[in-house]
């Protein structure tokens, strides 16, 4: 796609002691953060910027993150906070550009007590995913109903997102199989036809 | 090529000319001709007889015209990179937090599954679906699930403060009537315990 610039978000890192003044900046391709706690970030850039913000982040640092619009947030992922890193190559470049997603405890319990966080919300792929990490016995045609029942209860949230548009869905196995459940009794879900395992549509 | 002598009063001090002439490539008697012009004004009484440089001293160079400025960007390929970076490592290892599993395993074994084949596929999330018949139809999801457990332990004035983590299989049933049912091989939680669930079965292995 072309004009990725106007997508892409800015990581600024700074850090003054009493000798050295500090400051880095990094561009954004994925963010997912809920207020002043990030939940995910993905920077790009060279090696020595994306090995220093890597530091910061181990070290529980807050960031300054300017949003595509302009808006600016002080962020920090917290403590236990893990850092994954890639590397991209080009043709035109003697060395490859590095890439590094870092992810909050929560995202890395995604599912768990009772909070899921998704990339975006679309009903089918929300779906999947929370059947995955809650562990529901569900089938895939049920999404309309038992994401209709969620929308109701008012369970989605919007988080702040760049590059995405995140939502975190609150939301307990037991809650859901409770609605599962009436939607079963009450005959607004059908129950599968034949024995065997149930395939899911691929989200990626 | 023109030469001339500069007038100002730190020019003089220092002898400083000024040489005005088109570049151009040369070869042969024009390069002797140049060289022996430049040696000319060498010696240091001539530099009194160069002429001096004043407004309208050589005629006026015409700058020739060029083709139209090209801008070139030489930082980081945004566009290309934003195609690829999906494709990094480093997204391959965040995708578990974010994307359902595929834990279904399809197709016929080689030789019959006897029972602990059975149950370690069940219990790796690998035999989940529909099975059963009539009222007991159902579905049936295992998956595995991280306990932790957390006591505190009075050592004199001070408390210690442990967190026990465990693994157990979780087997969750939803019946066509609407019968929902979770079967763990651990007991139900006793008050006062402070047991939750922390990681999804992505974690698991």
């Amino acid at each position: 796609m072309q004009n990725a610039h106007l997508r892409l978000g800015l990581l600024e890192y700074r850090r003054m002691t009493e000798k050295t003044s500090t400051r880095i900046r990094l561009r954004v391709d994925r963010y997912v953060g809920e207020d002043e706690q990030a939940h995910l970030i993905s920077v790009f850039g060279n090696d020595s910027d994306v090995g220093a913000i890597t530091a910061a982040v181990h070290e529980k640092a807050t960031f300054t993150l300017t949003f595509p619009d302009g808006e600016v947030k002080e962020v920090s992922l917290g403590e236990h906070a893990s850092c994954y890193k890639g590397a991209v190559s080009l043709a035109d470049r003697k060395h490859p550009v590095r890439h590094l997603v870092a992810v909050s405890e929560q995202l890395y319990t995604n599912g768990g007590v009772g909070r899921a966080i998704l990339l975006q919300y679309q009903r089918d792929q929300a779906w999947a995913t929370l059947v995955s990490f809650l562990g529901l016995p569900a089938e895939p045609s049920w999404a309309e109903h038992v994401l209709g029942v969620v929308e109701l209860e008012e369970r989605i949230k919007a988080l702040d997102g760049i590059g995405c548009q995140p939502v975190l869905i609150s939301v307990t196995t037991e809650e859901m199989l409770e609605w599962i459940g009436d939607g079963l009794r009450s005959q607004a879900l059908a129950f599968p036809e034949k024995n065997g395992p149930i395939a899911w549509p691929k989200c990626f | 090529m023109s030469i001339f002598r500069m007038t100002d009063e730190e020019s003089v001090r220092f002898r400083q000319i000024t040489v005005l002439g088109v570049r151009r490539n040369v070869r042969g008697v024009a390069v002797e001709e140049a060289r022996r012009q430049l040696q000319r004004i060498s010696p240091y009484g001539s530099f009194q007889a160069l002429p001096e440089l004043v407004p309208g001293a050589c005629e006026p160079y015409s700058v020739p015209p060029t083709g139209e400025a090209a801008l070139s960007y030489r930082g980081l390929p945004y566009d290309l990179l934003e195609d690829l970076l999906p494709l990094s490592g480093a997204w391959k290892q965040t995708m578990p937090f974010l994307m359902p599993r595929e834990d279904v395993a399809t197709g016929r074994p080689i030789t019959p599954l006897h029972g602990g084949h059975v149950g370690l596929l069940c219990t790796a999330g690998l035999l989940n679906g529909v099975f059963g018949q009539g009222d007991d139809r159902h579905i049936a999801r295992w998956r595995s699930v991280k306990h932790v457990t957390t006591f505190v332990e009075e050592d004199g004035d001070e408390q210690i403060i442990h967190h026990r983590e465990r693994w157990a299989n979780e087997l969750r049933l939803v019946y066509a009537d609407g019968r929902t049912l979770k079967l763990t091989e651990t007991p139900a939680k006793q008050e006062g315990e402070d047991d939750a669930e922390c990681a999804p079965e992505t974690r698991a292995a």
